[in-house]
C-alpha cells in the first residue's frame, strides 16, 4: 500500500513538472527569483563596493565602467548598495511571512478544527486586524516601537498573521468533515496529531501560494514604508530608502532612482510569477 | 427568483450591528498605540503653556485617569462628534478636516477603481480566450507587473516622463503635483456641491475646472489602479476558463450564434460576478495605500494627511483616519456581498 501510494505521489509530481515547463512565464519567474536570492546570499563577495562606503570624488556620476549603475549624492556606489539591499529586504520580507504563517496557521487551524467559542472569538478578532489599514497599523506600531529594522518586521506580521488564519481556517474546516478524519479518530488517534499531522498537510497549498504571492508584497510594503521614513535609517542601503534619499535627485539624476526600483521590480516580479503559477499548478479546476 | 427582501434586511442588519465589535476592537488597539506615542495633552497646549496650567488642561481632559477611563471619555466625545484637534494641522477640527479632505481621496479611489476595470476585466478576457498563447502570457505579464512595481516608485518615474520631460521638450505634460491648478480655479471659481472636483464642476457646467482636475487625477489614478491590475485580471481570468467550459457556451456555439454575442452576452456576464468581490477588496486596498500615492503626487486627501500626521504623533488625525478607512472598507465589503447574492441568486446571505 505505502508503495502504491508512493507511486501515485511521483507521478502526481511528475505531472507538476509537466504542467510546470508547459509555462515558461513561471520558469522566468523562478529563474529571477533564485538569481536573486543568490546575489543577495552571495553580496559581499560579488560587491565592487561596501554597502557603505563613499567615495567622495565621485558624487552623483552616471553609470560607467567604474560605476555601473552610478552613484549617489553621497558617493556611494549604486550596484553595491542595491545587492546588499537585496539582502536586507529579503531578510526582512521574508521573516515577517514566515513569523505570520506560523502564527497565522497555528491560531487558525486551531481555531477551525475546535470551532465554537475560540473561533467565534478569534475570527471578530481577524476581523479588526483585517479592516485596520494594514500600512497606517504598521506604520503605527513602528512609531511605537522606535525606528529599527526588527521592528519594521515585527510591525508588518503584526498585520499580516490574520489572513493567514482566515485561510487555513477555512481549508481546516473543509478537511475535517472528510471521511478519513473519521477513520483516523476510530482508530484512535488524538486531536493534536489528527490536526497537525493529516488536516493540515492538506490544506496548506493555497496557504503556501500565498506565501510566495506574500513574499512579493512584503518586499512591496518594507520598501514603502522605508520610502515614507519608517524602520530603515535615511542613507541606509535599503532598496525603498534608497529611492526616497534619491527622490530630490529624480530629474537631475534620474538613475539614483530608477536603479533600485527596477531591482525591486525584478525580484518581486520573479516571486510574483513564481505565486501565480504555483497556483495555476496547484489548482485542481485547472489540473484537467 | 430574487432573493426574499426581510431576509437581505436582517442580513444587512446583522452585518451592521457586527461593526460595533470589529470598530471597539480597532479603537481600542489603535487608542493603546497613539497613547503609547505621544502625550495626549499636546493637542491641547502650545510652547507658552505654563507647567501648572498644563496639568490644569490635563485633569480638564481626564489624561491623568487611567487608560481605560480615557478611553470611556475618548469614546463619548467620539459619539458627541468631537473627535479632537489635528496637532499637525494648526490644531483643526479633526471633523472638519475629514469633511474637507474625504472627497479627495474617495474620488481619487474611484477613479483608480475605473482605471482597474477598465484595463483589467479585457485583459482578463483576452487571456482566457487566447489560454497559454502568447496573448495570454502578454496580459498576464502586465497584470503581475502592476504587483511587482512600487507604487511610490512608479509615482515618481511617471512624474520624471509624463511631466518633466515632456515639458524640458516643450510637449503638452501632466502636471506632476495636487488636485487642481490655482490658476484656473481662481480664473473659474467653482461652486462646491459635493466636494468631488470632476463632479462639481460637471454639475455647474464649469469645464475649465472639469478639465484641469482631470488632467490632475490621470498619474496618481493610473498608478494607484495600475497596482491592483493582476488581482481584477487573474480573477476575471481564471472565471472566464471556468465558464466556458459550461454546457450552455456549448450550446449558445451550437446554435449558431456569433462568439462575440456569446462571450460577451452569455459567458462575460456570468464569469463578472467574482470580479465584483475582487473589486470591492481593491477598494480596501487603495484606501489603504491611499498615504503613499498622496504623498507622493502631494494629493490634499486622507492618505497625505495620515502618513504625516503619524510622522508628528498628531494622535487624533491618526485615529480617525484609521477609523474612517475601517468604516469605509467594511461598508464597502458589505455592499459588495449584497451585490453578489443579488447578482447569483444561488449564493445564500450567510
Amino acid at each position: 500500500m505505502e508503495s502504491k501510494r508512493s507511486q501515485r505521489r511521483l507521478k502526481e509530481l511528475r505531472y507538476s513538472f509537466h504542467l510546470l515547463w508547459n509555462s515558461p512565464l513561471t520558469l522566468i519567474g523562478i529563474v529571477l527569483a533564485l538569481v536573486v536570492i543568490v546575489i543577495a546570499l552571495i553580496a559581499p563577495l560579488i560587491a565592487p563596493y561596501g554597502p557603505e562606503q563613499r567615495i567622495w570624488t565621485d558624487k552623483i556620476a552616471p553609470p560607467s565602467m567604474s560605476h555601473l549603475l552610478g552613484t549617489d549624492d553621497t558617493g556611494g556606489d549604486i550596484f553595491s548598495r542595491i545587492l546588499y539591499g537585496y539582502r536586507l529586504d529579503l531578510a526582512i520580507a521574508s521573516s515577517v511571512v514566515l513569523v505570520a504563517v506560523i502564527f497565522g496557521c497555528v491560531l487558525g487551524s486551531i481555531s477551525g478544527f475546535l470551532g465554537g467559542r475560540i473561533e467565534e472569538g478569534l475570527m471578530r478578532i481577524t476581523d479588526v486586524f483585517l479592516s485596520i489599514p494594514s500600512l497606517i497599523l504598521a506604520m503605527s506600531i513602528a512609531v511605537v516601537m522606535g525606528r529599527s529594522v526588527l521592528n519594521l518586521a515585527l510591525a508588518m506580521a503584526i498585520t499580516w498573521w490574520p489572513a493567514y488564519a482566515r485561510l487555513i481556517r477555512g481549508q481546516v474546516m473543509v478537511e475535517k468533515q472528510k471521511l478519513y478524519v473519521d477513520a483516523a479518530k476510530a482508530y484512535g488517534i488524538g486531536n493534536i496529531r489528527i490536526l497537525f499531522h493529516h488536516i493540515v498537510p492538506n490544506s496548506i497549498y493555497p496557504v503556501m501560494v500565498k506565501a510566495t504571492l506574500d513574499l512579493g508584497a512584503a518586499i512591496l510594503t518594507t520598501a514603502a514604508l522605508s520610502f515614507l521614513g519608517f524602520g530603515v535609517e535615511p542613507g541606509a542601503a535599503e532598496l525603498g530608502r534608497m529611492v526616497a534619499d534619491g527622490r530630490q535627485f529624480v530629474f537631475s539624476a534620474p538613475w539614483i532612482v530608477s536603479a533600485p526600483g527596477v531591482a525591486i521590480f525584478v525580484l518581486c516580479l520573479g516571486l510574483n510569477l513564481v505565486g501565480d503559477g504555483l497556483r495555476d499548478i496547484l489548482d485542481p479546476r485547472l489540473r484537467r | 427568483m430574487a432573493l426574499p427582501r426581510t431576509r437581505l434586511v436582517v442580513y444587512v442588519f446583522r452585518r451592521l450591528l457586527l461593526l460595533i465589535p470589529v470598530l471597539s476592537g480597532l479603537l481600542i488597539i489603535m487608542f493603546i498605540l497613539s497613547n503609547l506615542v505621544s502625550d495626549p495633552v499636546t493637542a491641547y497646549i502650545t510652547v507658552r503653556t505654563g507647567p501648572a496650567e498644563v496639568e490644569q488642561i490635563r485633569h480638564a481632559h481626564h489624561f491623568d485617569d487611567p487608560v481605560y477611563v480615557q478611553f470611556f471619555y475618548y469614546l463619548i466625545d467620539l459619539l458627541r462628534g468631537d473627535w479632537g484637534l489635528s496637532t499637525s494641522l494648526q490644531y483643526e477640527p479633526v471633523t472638519s478636516v475629514i469633511v474637507r479632505l474625504l472627497p479627495a481621496t474617495i474620488e481619487l479611489a474611484i477613479v483608480a477603481i475605473i482605471v482597474q476595470i477598465a484595463l483589467g476585466i479585457p485583459l482578463g478576457v483576452v487571456s482566457a480566450l487566447k489560454k497559454d498563447k502568447v496573448l495570454d502570457h502578454c496580459s498576464r505579464l502586465l497584470a503581475l507587473s502592476g504587483s511587482s512595481l512600487p507604487v511610490f516608485w512608479l509615482g515618481l518615474i511617471f512624474q520624471y516622463v509624463l511631466f518633466y520631460s515632456l515639458k524640458s521638450a516643450n510637449l503638452p505634460y501632466l502636471p506632476s503635483e495636487g488636485r487642481i491648478s490655482y490658476s484656473v480655479l481662481a480664473e473659474h471659481p467653482l461652486h462646491t456641491i459635493t466636494g468631488f472636483l470632476l463632479l462639481d464642476s460637471l454639475i455647474t457646467g464649469n469645464l475649465a475646472v472639469f478639465q484641469d482636475a482631470l488632467v490632475h487625477i490621470i498619474m496618481p489614478a493610473f498608478v494607484l489602479g495600475f497596482a491592483g491590475l493582476g488581482l481584477v485580471t487573474r480573477i476575471t481570468r481564471s472565471s472566464m476558463l471556468e465558464v466556458m467550459r459550461q454546457d450552455y457556451i456549448t450550446s449558445a456555439r451550437a446554435k449558431g450564434l456569433p462568439d462575440r454575442v456569446v462571450i460577451y452576452k452569455h459567458a462575460l456576464k456570468n464569469a463578472i460576478i467574482p470580479t465584483i468581490t475582487i473589486v470591492g477588496l481593491s477598494f480596501g486596498a487603495t484606501l489603504g495605500g491611499a498615504p503613499i500615492t498622496e504623498t507622493i503626487f502631494s494629493w490634499p486627501g486622507l492618505g497625505n494627511w495620515a502618513a504625516s500626521a503619524i510622522l508628528s504623533a498628531d494622535r487624533a488625525a491618526v485615529l480617525s483616519f484609521a477609523l474612517v478607512a475601517a468604516v469605509i472598507i467594511i461598508l464597502v465589503n458589505l455592499v459588495v456581498d449584497v451585490l453578489y447574492s443579488l447578482a447569483d441568486p444561488r449564493l445564500g446571505l450567510t
